[in-house]
């Protein structure tokens, strides 16, 4: 059933006015005078006429009284970027009145320009626009709308309010990872250019032998294979050309943190430093999202198209209602990893933990690679104030403080490197792990 | 220039005539009469203070006032008259400060239409006590004024009691009085509560565009600052956006609704010349009724509790409940720990434009 026309509401303003003049007739009903009587008929006459004035203007006030356009709003935008936002209403009532539009948005998408507010006269017939610049604090999507309506009587004594139906998604990509949608350059970022990650010619795997040029390094020239005036020099394929899969645990338990300051934000964020770095490099690269079950899984793959696929993940990652289990995980993957493929995992080891050690094996036993970094318990809240707190904090956490140690043993047993982050994040954890994926060898 | 000194002189007008016209009467050895009408008017001047520590002490003042007077009339050892003569500065006072009452801003709108209505009324009661004094031939003073003060009111309540009951129209002292200044001065009081009150403005308070703009104001770009590295269509968006606007009409914002009104006290006091009596009481019973429906038709006040209007929310740091919940119990299922953002549509894959 379609919703009809929106009643009038009286203000406060509005009540009490009619509270007052409403006195004013007892008072007069007490005097039987008739400049009392004037007086309160005076005030009642103006009003009733203002109400029913604008009534009459806002007849027919509702969802089908306005016709409501989206114009060139943004789609996609990079965390801490510009996105624009309008909306275009059309009144159809036959009336005129003053009216307040109010495009409704998440506090955390803040309009940097513009007003998503307006409250002017409208005219029957008349378009009003809304148009607003905003900016996303945090990755994710974001919806926007409805664009609420109110209309209010010239003195302030009663409204009608009505939401419209104007919803818009505003999807917010974390920075690093950003490419400018449909522009083939990638985005300038921190790991971007002259840093030891995107050093070329510093591979490890040998590939084969050539003829040696002017400027390669003499400790590659294969001294064996050379002679009678020829010099050739070992190749290495750079392992930042195989593959990289960021494993990032969505399971109840990575909400540990407070507020946005989470294990699972952390670990998007050092995610997303990893992958731009991979991007940047060439390399081929993909993620997982799981919890008791793969949800997403975007194959290692390049290209910018695949960027924006491995951003929009990313950026649509939330913790799920069910507890992590990276075992079902890593099984997943080794059936679907076809190359040789290092894993970077961001787990808090919640779940069963008996089947992790054979999963690791598996994957290593396929020739990948397994680095898992795991939010520390205690590191992702800030000291308590009271050392009596913080005692009942360890009493508290102590259990499963002991359970990740367990697990933590067991997957290093088992091959897997494995570190820790706080409340600092993880990036520099993720630069040292990478680093030694790149520069030590297979099997060292 | 600010109205708001002339509505307060305005609304004061009628009230100071009564009383300009009572106190002279009164003899020249009933200082008291003078005393509590001074300290009434010290309280109502308090009350209009902008100062707010002032306006709190108007309460104490007040209540000060009360309590001598209440002393001085049950006390045997003092002279019956002087409580009579303080009572008498009191009633006089009253108006005064029911007036100043209704043009405070910081008071609801329903509030001060009522003490506007209790101080016109209280008005019009000292008149017909001095009418009746005067009539009878009485001296002025502060006994005669108060004992004829409460005789007017008793004899109207006694009145309209007969008239309830059906057993005739008796004397109604109030009724009769008219006295034209007062009736004028009381016009130009409600002008003063129109002049405050009836300015264009939402019922939170904040102020509507109106036509004539009391200060020019600066021209703003429409333009964005920035590029921001949007296509020419979005900056063209963003430049015809619509700013905010005042009614285009030539008549005042408002306005309309007081003519209705002045029509309606006209109509009003056509019947009430023409039909007296009982026509009078029916004609205003159908304006109360209206009001009503009005009321029932129409949804309650706490329709504004509700009012969507946008509001910032503040961050709130977690409970250290909530931590614990968060650390071992994670969310419970369908709910997010946080208010994180909803995740990707389940288009979530499709390659960008």
């Amino acid at each position: 059933m379609a919703p009809g026309p929106t009643r009038m509401s009286l203000t406060g303003r509005g009540a009490g006015a009619l509270a007052g003049v409403l006195a004013v007739f007892l008072f007069a009903f007490y005097a039987a005078n008739i400049l009392v009587f004037v007086v309160a008929v005076f005030l009642l006459g103006l009003v009733l006429a203002e109400l029913t004035g604008f009534a009459l203007a806002t007849f027919g006030f509702g969802p089908e009284g306005f016709s409501v356009e989206r114009v060139e709003c943004s789609s996609f935008v990079a965390v801490g970027r510009a996105g624009l936002v309008s909306v275009r209403v059309t009144s159809l009532l036959p009336g005129s009145f003053y009216a307040e539009l109010f495009d409704s948005h998440p506090a955390r998408l803040a309009p940097v320009e513009g007003e998503p507010r307006l409250l002017t006269w409208w005219a029957a017939g008349e378009s009003l626009s809304l148009a607003y610049v905003v900016s996303p604090e945090m990755r994710g999507l974001y919806d926007i709308g409805p664009t609420i309506v109110t209309a209010h009587d010239t003195l302030g004594l009663a409204f009608k309010t009505v939401p419209l139906d104007s919803s818009w998604q505003v999807e917010a990509i974390s920075v690093p990872i950003a490419p400018e949608i449909g522009h083939p350059d990638r985005l300038p970022s921190t790991v971007v250019g002259q840093t030891w990650l995107s050093a070329r010619g510093a591979g490890t795997e040998f590939r084969g032998l050539r003829d040696y040029e002017p400027n390669d390094e003499l400790r590659h020239i294969a001294w064996t294979r050379s002679g009678q005036g020829r010099l050739y020099v070992r190749e290495y394929e750079r392992e930042s050309q195989q593959d990289l899969l960021v494993l990032i645990d969505v399971g109840k338990e990575m909400a540990i943190g407070i507020g946005y300051e989470d294990a699972l934000e952390k670990s998007i964020q050092a995610a997303t430093v990893a992958l731009r770095a991979s991007f940047d490099e060439g390399g081929r690269s993909g993620v997982v999202l799981f919890s008791d079950e793969v949800i997403v899984f975007e194959p290692a793959g390049r290209g910018s198209t695949h960027e924006f696929r491995v951003a929009r993940a990313l950026a649509g990652a939330q913790i799920a209602s069910a507890p992590s289990d990276l075992a079902s995980a890593l099984a997943y993957l080794v059936p679907r990893l076809h190359r040789p493929t290092s894993l970077l995992v961001f787990s808090s080891l919640g779940g069963e933990l008996t089947r992790l050690p054979a999963a690791c094996g598996a994957l290593r036993h396929e020739g990948h690679r397994l680095y898992i970094l795991i939010p520390e318990l205690a590191g992702m809240f800030p000291p308590l104030p009271e050392p009596a707190q913080e005692t009942a904090f360890t009493l508290l956490t102590e259990p499963e403080t002991r359970r990740t140690a367990r697990a933590v043993e067991s997957l290093e047993r088992a091959g897997a490197s494995v570190g820790r982050f706080g409340r600092e994040g993880a990036v520099d954890a993720v630069n040292l792990l990478y680093g030694r994926r790149r520069l030590r060898p297979e099997g060292t | 220039m600010s109205v708001r000194p002339w509505t307060l002189l305005l609304l004061l007008a009628p009230f100071l005539y009564v009383a300009a016209l009572l106190l002279p009467a009164f003899p020249g050895d009933e200082v008291a009469v003078l005393a509590a009408f001074a300290v009434c008017g010290f309280a109502a001047a308090l009350s209009a203070s902008p100062y707010a520590p002032l306006r709190a002490a108007r309460t104490a003042v007040l209540v000060v006032l009360v309590v001598v007077v209440v002393a001085t009339a049950t006390d045997p050892r003092l002279s019956t008259g002087v409580g009579d003569e303080l009572l008498s500065g009191l009633f006089l006072g009253v108006p005064i400060i029911a007036a100043v009452v209704a043009w405070r801003s910081e008071e609801s709108l329903g509030v001060r239409l009522t003490a506007f209505g209790f101080a016109l009324t209280w008005g019009v009661v000292l008149l017909a006590t001095r009418e009746h004094l005067v009539n009878g031939g009485s001296a002025i003073n502060g006994p005669a004024f108060t004992s004829t003060f409460y005789q007017v009111n008793a004899s109207q309540v006694t009145g309209l009691i007969g008239l309830l009951n059906g057993s005739g129209f008796t004397v109604l002292p109030i009724h009769d009085l008219f006295d034209g200044v007062y009736a004028s001065l009381i016009g130009l009081s409600v002008l003063g509560i129109l002049l405050d009150l009836v300015r264009p403005q939402t019922g939170l308070e904040r102020a509507l565009p109106i036509a004539v703009r009391p200060s020019r104001e600066k021209a703003v770009s429409r333009d964005l600052r920035r590029p921001y590295g949007f296509s020419a269509a979005q900056r063209a968006v963003f430049r015809e956006r619509s700013p905010s606007e005042p009614s285009p009409t030539t008549w005042p914002p408002g306005l309309l609704a007081v003519a209705y009104g002045a029509g309606a006290a006209s109509v009003f006091l056509l019947i009430a010349t023409v039909a007296s009596g009982w026509a009078l009481l029916v004609g205003s019973a159908v304006a109360l009724a209206v009001a009503v429906l009005l009321i029932l038709a129409s949804d309650r006040p706490r329709a504004v509790e509700w009012l969507p209007l946008p509001r910032r929310p503040r961050p709130r740091p977690p409970t250290t409940s909530e931590v614990f919940r968060d650390l071992f119990e994670g969310p419970a299922a369908g709910e997010s720990s946080t208010d994180r953002p909803s995740p990707p549509a389940p288009d979530a894959s499709v390659p960008p434009p």
